[in-house]
């Protein structure tokens, strides 16, 4: 796509430049009236055009089918200059041959125009894509691949910069409860209540994604066990208080988390599987807690 | 007969002779445009001038710049055959929730002395 409006805008250039030229010569050629007794020194050429890309190729090239044989001896007469070079054109050839060119030069820019239009309805939809594959369409927080792909990028950082960073992986206490009480509904709305807490509670540099239909995974860049222990308890403080109103009902949930924290010789795997084993004690020692890796 | 079945990268085109209606439709990006459009320019140059009333339908969401010439190139023609006469009439039809369509629509509507009707299809506001 970005090669065929170089070369649309490469045409145009050519265009642009042949019709500057002729307008030149006609000029010139109406100031000594069509008897051409003495015609002036060629122009200066001008500032380089705006849209030219280099000077390579922007005159008609010789034997190209799109330009027009007189075209062809025009120029030639042009370049090579000198007097009574225009002498065998009449100035009505000229003024057809600046009217073609000129039409030529805004069917080009119309056609350029018109393809910059679909390019940018492309590109939105190429970024409307990449959104929408690396959100959680309920939650409107990043999913499960959006945040493997942070993940292994934070794992690069802590091979070679040392990095520390945390993960903390949520799960909401008896969820199924609410799905089979209060209908599926309800339990998207909870989802997503308890999602907007996390946008609150957590601060800017931490990430949250919904990791699968009831966890949430929590990345803490530069963050130790402690630190995002202290962390998590915030969110599930801030969800224990909350509640939803559904059916006339105020509906609440808790959480547990499980932390885990990079350490060397640990891959994404094996963080996961830590964050896990910490929210299973969690869970273990009677939910709404949050725990720490051990020791 | 017109009548050439799209793919993922070019339109179906074809020639209804109870309506006189020539659709397009689909998306336009072959490798070769002007081998692609070519069977159409033929046809065009060969029936156009037999037929006193001509219907374009055009229902294009995508085209790159080659195809853009060739569609301003039809549209030049239509324009050419109703100095001569030819009763034609271009119905555009674009995607209603994409704002982007209806400018490229106008785009290309612009400066063709021909009826030209611009046609939203579907979109949230029906």
């Amino acid at each position: 796509m970005a090669k065929i409006i170089a070369i649309g805008d490469k045409y145009q250039a050519e265009a642009l430049e042949s019709a500057s030229r002729l307008r030149h010569a006609l000029e010139a050629m109406e100031a000594l009236g069509s008897g051409n007794r003495a015609l002036p020194p060629r122009p200066a050429p001008e500032a380089p055009l705006p849209r030219a890309r280099g000077q390579d190729g922007l005159r008609p090239r010789r034997g190209s089918s799109v330009v027009d044989p007189l075209i062809q001896r025009l120029h030639a007469a042009i370049e090579e200059g000198g007097e009574g070079r225009l002498a065998p054109f009449a100035v009505n050839d000229v003024s057809l041959l600046l009217r073609r060119y000129e039409k030529t030069d805004a069917r080009l820019e119309k056609i350029v125009t018109i393809s910059d239009g679909y390019q940018s309805q492309l590109r939105e939809a190429t970024t409307r894509m990449d959104y929408l594959a690396r959100t959680d369409p309920l939650t409107g927080l990043p999913n499960r691949r959006d945040m493997m792909e942070r993940l292994a990028r934070e794992v690069a950082r802590f091979d070679r910069y040392g990095t520390l960073f945390s993960l903390i992986l949520f799960d909401i206490d008896d969820f199924k409860l609410v799905n089979d009480r209060y209908g599926h509904e309800t339990g998207d709305k909870v989802l997503r209540n308890v999602a907007s807490i996390f946008g609150r509670e957590l601060r800017k540099s931490d990430t949250c994604a919904r990791w699968g239909g009831e966890e949430f995974l929590v990345l803490c860049p530069e963050t130790g066990t402690v630190e995002a222990v202290i962390v998590g308890e915030k969110c599930r403080k801030a969800i224990a208080e909350s509640a939803v109103e559904a059916r006339e009902c105020r509906i609440g949930v808790t959480v547990s988390g499980g932390v885990s924290a990079i350490a060397a010789g640990f891959d994404i795997d094996a963080l996961i599987r830590g964050a896990d084993d910490s929210l299973y004690r969690a869970k273990d020692a009677g939910k709404n807690l949050i725990r720490g890796c051990e020791a | 007969m017109l009548d050439m079945e799209g793919t993922s990268s070019t339109p179906a085109i074809a020639f209804d002779e109870a309506s006189m209606t020539l659709s397009i439709r689909g998306e336009s990006y072959p490798e070769n445009s002007f081998a692609f459009f070519a069977p159409v320019f033929e046809w065009l140059n060969a029936e156009l001038g037999k037929l006193a009333v001509f219907k374009l339908h055009v229902s294009v969401s995508y085209m790159n710049s080659s195809s853009t010439k060739c569609m301003l190139d039809i549209l030049d023609m239509l324009c050419e055959a109703t100095r001569g006469g030819l009763d034609a009439r271009v119905s555009w039809f674009y995607d209603a929730d994409n704002e982007r369509a209806l400018d490229l629509a106008k785009e290309f509507s612009e400066d063709m002395e021909i009826p030209f009707d611009i046609i939203p299809v579907g979109g949230e506001a029906k």
